[in-house]
């Protein structure tokens, strides 16, 4: 599972459906205006498609037709981009490419390896049952943003200190950058298994 | 909610994407002079020439545009439980944040670790921790000081950015004829 993942795909969601949504209430009430008169009795006694907009559309049919098409072909693109950012909000990443120090030049790392190595260290921390980790896209300083299933009984302000320690340092000793970050999502897990309250 | 929210979102971006191509294919077909395909546009055409604006068809149409609308904005004001809350940021420390599902069923669990506790169900909220708890036991005694030291105790060991009061409520069993305070009746 990838760290935060969904919630990314919930802001998106939640900025779209926003606008969707103010935008329905704008046009809704404007039409609903219109249609009680707000904008002149006798203007809502005329038909929705008056002789007007009638005769533009006809006027301009050899370009107005093929605009709104593409217009339509380009919005239905935008919707699926969105459907596709609701499947897979982050990019997959292959090779990781980074800056490492002034003198040193360019790094090449498998993304997947530096994932693995973390997790492989926070999974040896006491207290860790699991963890998974991603490696975050054109972040400076490197950046990887790791969950862990904790012992609920142990203390985490400890933990976060091991894992600053070792784990931090180990990184930036083994890709030799100067600063690295491992943000944590802790999810406290117990082993007793009881009767909760519906 | 947030599950309500992906529903409409995934919904609502399928919808219009399968409505706006199909719009683009029949204007394409309109412009060849061929019969349209699924939508009677013709038909539309028509209606909209001759339906006027004051029409309760008309308004019944804006109502439901606005019904919409207002929904979905609705959904996306309306305040919400976090899903994760910050920890303390210390130097020293890689920066975190505690779920708050998997941190609920934690103290729930620890709640229910406590032998004479029947049920328990703890609740995060915007600022403050909820448990509510039930044993069997007529006289409970001094179990809901050692649950409210269970949770506390935990509460702290996670080392909150801010300082989350914690409320404890244990529930027990009215002995017979008796009131919960003790009180025979």
């Amino acid at each position: 599972m990838n760290v935060g993942t969904n919630r990314r795909a919930d802001q998106v969601n939640r900025r779209i459906l926003t606008i969707l949504g103010l935008l329905l209430l704008i046009v809704g009430g404007l039409g609903m205006a219109y249609s009680l008169g707000a904008f002149g009795k006798d203007r809502a006694k005329e038909p929705v498609l008056t002789d007007d907009v009638r005769s533009f559309v006809a006027d301009q049919q050899r370009w107005f037709w093929p605009v709104v098409a593409a217009v339509a072909v380009l919005l239905a693109l935008l919707c699926l981009r969105w459907l596709y950012f609701q499947l897979k909000p982050r990019p997959s990443m292959g090779d990781f490419t980074f800056g490492s120090g002034e003198d040193r030049g360019q790094t090449v790392v498998q993304s997947a390896a530096v994932e693995r190595a973390v997790v492989s260290d926070l999974e040896a921390e006491p207290g860790v049952r699991k963890a998974g980790a991603r490696l975050r896209q054109h972040a400076d300083p490197l950046t990887v943003d790791a969950w862990v299933d904790y012992d609920s009984s142990s203390h985490v302000p400890v933990f976060r200190e091991r894992v600053q320690d070792h784990i931090v340092s180990d990184l930036q000793g083994a890709l030799e950058v100067d600063q690295a970050v491992v943000t944590l999502e802790v999810r406290p897990v117990s082993g007793r298994i009881g009767d909760r309250v519906k | 909610m947030r599950v309500a929210n992906r529903i409409i979102a995934a919904l609502l971006a399928l919808g219009l994407a399968a409505a706006l191509l199909l719009g683009a294919v029949e204007i394409v077909l309109g412009r060849l002079d061929r019969d349209y395909w699924i939508v009677p546009w013709p038909d539309w055409y028509r209606t909209l020439r001759t339906t006027p604006w004051d029409d309760t068809g008309t308004r019944v149409a804006f109502g439901i545009v606005i019904g919409v609308g207002a929904i979905l904005v609705l959904l996306q004001i309306l305040r919400r439980r976090p899903v994760s809350y910050p920890l303390e940021d210390q130097p020293g420390m890689a920066p975190a944040v505690l779920r708050r599902k998997p941190f609920e069923r934690a103290l729930t669990d620890e709640a229910l670790s406590i032998d004479g506790v029947h049920t328990a169900r703890a609740r995060a909220g915007r600022r403050r921790i909820q448990v509510q708890a039930h044993t069997n036991r007529l006289q409970p005694k001094d179990l809901e000081d050692q649950l409210r030291q269970t949770i506390n105790s935990r509460v702290s060991s996670v080392g909150f950015a801010e300082p989350r009061p914690v409320v404890v409520e244990l529930e027990h069993r009215a002995a017979p004829n008796t009131n919960t305070d003790g009180r025979v009746e």
